[in-house]
């Protein structure tokens, strides 16, 4: 059974502290639900990624919404929320429970400040004082020994972002920010600088997919769902320059597609830091191990080149609001391949969104979760 | 570092040994033979909560990353060095660093160290040192 996306909506990303957390979703979800033209019959379930904003944030929006009185569905999957809760809709549907869902992602980490994220308090890894950019900075030192590869290659992942943040109405971040900005920006966990992790922000995105063909009209350019993959990480050692869960979870959906890394037209994954894209290039199979800041260099991933990755500003320049993140990414990469953006030099037919959540010990990651978008 | 009062983080997972020095503990499974680390009840592997034993990890760990952090986690006084060292039995362990910058592939002993200066008690655990400082 195939799922279509109906409709797409999302918030400009940035930070709203007066605001509330469903006042941030229902404009996203509004959006999402005028494109589809769905009336509230229609909408066989609500999903919602979140992570801290409280207790049953999916049902508090749905009420605003009135679509109270049918299943919903609180995901928490870390940085992956939204995309989890995109995976169990698109399940449902393709199992025949359901015709028609609703799934928002939202966060609002404003209330909390600014800083690094606070995890699990009685997490032992995370009680001794690590830090998600203590990680990644783990992983950029493992990347350079082995592979060479310079502190500039990772502050350029930055200076791209942030470029094309600069032209996306809805990403929070929208100046340019050159490499010796990037390079000489506040240290935060040697060797990554403040500019090379993603902000803190608030956010929210949403979709309406569903196992009937949308209006021709509404969509001259239908897209749906190739693949859906989720998965988690492995305990155990690992080689912090490379990632293989995202490898694992790539091939499966790759296959469930039917399509190769070089099909991939638009590409959103998960620069929580600048590393994690460069080390993303290689575990989805754009290029070798070692390989991916020559790819950079080269230009392929700029939104004028063969691969675009991150066009919107990705993790860095968007902006990184959690349960958000998901959806926000499939909201981009369907508008890029319905024809509703003109960032790209070419109109693709094939996009991939990729996101991992961690931040707990003893895994690689705990979540990861890949979507492949293609025009029917 | 001399004894010091307050809470030890994971206390199942490590012993503080007279001389300022720690030993880390792991859960070896008779039945399946698996090594856990931290200390566990239940084995990782085959489930088996019977006859668990205790067993020190050898020394010297091998460190496997390192980075200092200079926005810390709330609750630490920054900068602070923290990362992974790797012990016999194929076992990666989190932990701190202390004294003279240790790097990648360099030997680190196990000692006994504050991990947080807090009230109403300190968090107490393990840390790693450079082998020979």
């Amino acid at each position: 059974m195939t799922v279509y996306v109906h409709g797409a909506g999302i918030i400009a990303f940035g930070r709203y502290p007066e605001r509330t957390l469903e006042g941030l979703a229902v404009p996203a979800a509004a959006e999402a639900l005028a494109e589809s033209a769905a009336w509230p019959g229609d909408i066989d379930a609500v999903y919602c990624g979140n992570v801290y904003g409280g207790m049953l944030p999916a049902h508090r929006i749905a009420a605003r919404l009135g679509l109270a009185g049918r299943p919903a569905y609180n995901v928490e999957a870390a940085c992956s929320s939204s995309a989890v809760a995109l995976h169990l809709a698109v399940a449902a549907i393709r199992a025949g429970q359901l015709g028609c869902a609703l799934v928002i992602g939202v966060e609002q980490l404003s209330v909390f400040g600014g800083g690094t994220l606070r995890l699990n308090k009685s997490d032992p890894d995370i009680a001794q004082g690590l830090t998600m950019p203590a990680v990644y900075a783990m992983r950029a030192q493992r990347y350079m020994r082995q592979t060479g590869a310079r502190i500039e290659d990772l502050a350029d992942v930055s200076v791209k972002n942030h470029a094309n943040g600069a032209v996306n109405p809805n990403a929070q971040f929208r100046e340019p920010t050159p490499r010796d900005q990037v390079l000489a920006s506040r240290p935060i966990a040697d060797p990554l600088t403040l500019l090379q992790c993603c902000g803190s922000g608030d956010g929210a995105a949403a979709v309406v997919v569903s196992r009937h063909r949308p209006d021709p009209v509404v969509w001259p350019r239908p897209v749906h769902i190739a693949a859906s993959v989720v998965s988690s990480g492995t305990t155990g050692k690992h080689d912090l320059s490379r990632e293989d869960l995202t490898a694992r979870v790539a091939a499966q959906a790759y296959a469930e597609a039917g399509v190769g890394p070089g099909d991939l037209g638009v590409i959103e994954l998960h620069d929580a830091f600048t590393i994690a894209e460069l080390l993303y290039y290689e575990a989805l199979g754009l290029c070798g191990y070692g390989e991916a800041p020559g790819l950079l260099e080269d230009g392929v991933t700029q939104r004028s080149g063969r691969h675009p990755v991150n066009a919107g500003g990705g993790l860095l320049a968007r902006g990184h609001p959690l349960g958000a993140t998901g959806v926000a990414q499939v909201v981009e990469v369907t508008r890029h391949l319905a024809g509703r953006s003109a960032a790209l030099a070419t109109r693709p037919d094939v996009g991939l969104t990729h996101c991992t959540g961690g931040g707990i010990s003893g895994y690689d990651h705990a979540v990861c979760s890949i979507h492949v978008l293609a025009v029917s | 570092m001399a004894d010091t009062g307050g809470r030890r983080l994971l206390p199942d997972s490590w012993l503080p040994l007279p001389d300022g020095r720690a030993q880390l503990l792991a859960t070896r499974c008779p039945r399946c033979d698996t090594l856990t680390f931290p200390a566990a009840q239940t084995c990782s592997s085959c489930w088996n909560t019977a006859d668990l034993r205790a067993e020190p990890l050898a020394e010297p760990g091998t460190v496997y990353a390192v980075t200092t952090v200079r926005v810390p986690e709330p609750g630490i006084a920054a900068p602070y060095r923290i990362g992974y060292a790797d012990f016999p039995g194929d076992l990666r362990v989190c932990g701190r660093f202390t004294g003279p910058d240790a790097e990648p592939g360099d030997l680190v002993d196990v000692v006994t160290a504050v991990l947080r200066q807090q009230e109403p008690e300190n968090l107490l655990g393990w840390a790693f040192r450079k082998a020979g400082s």
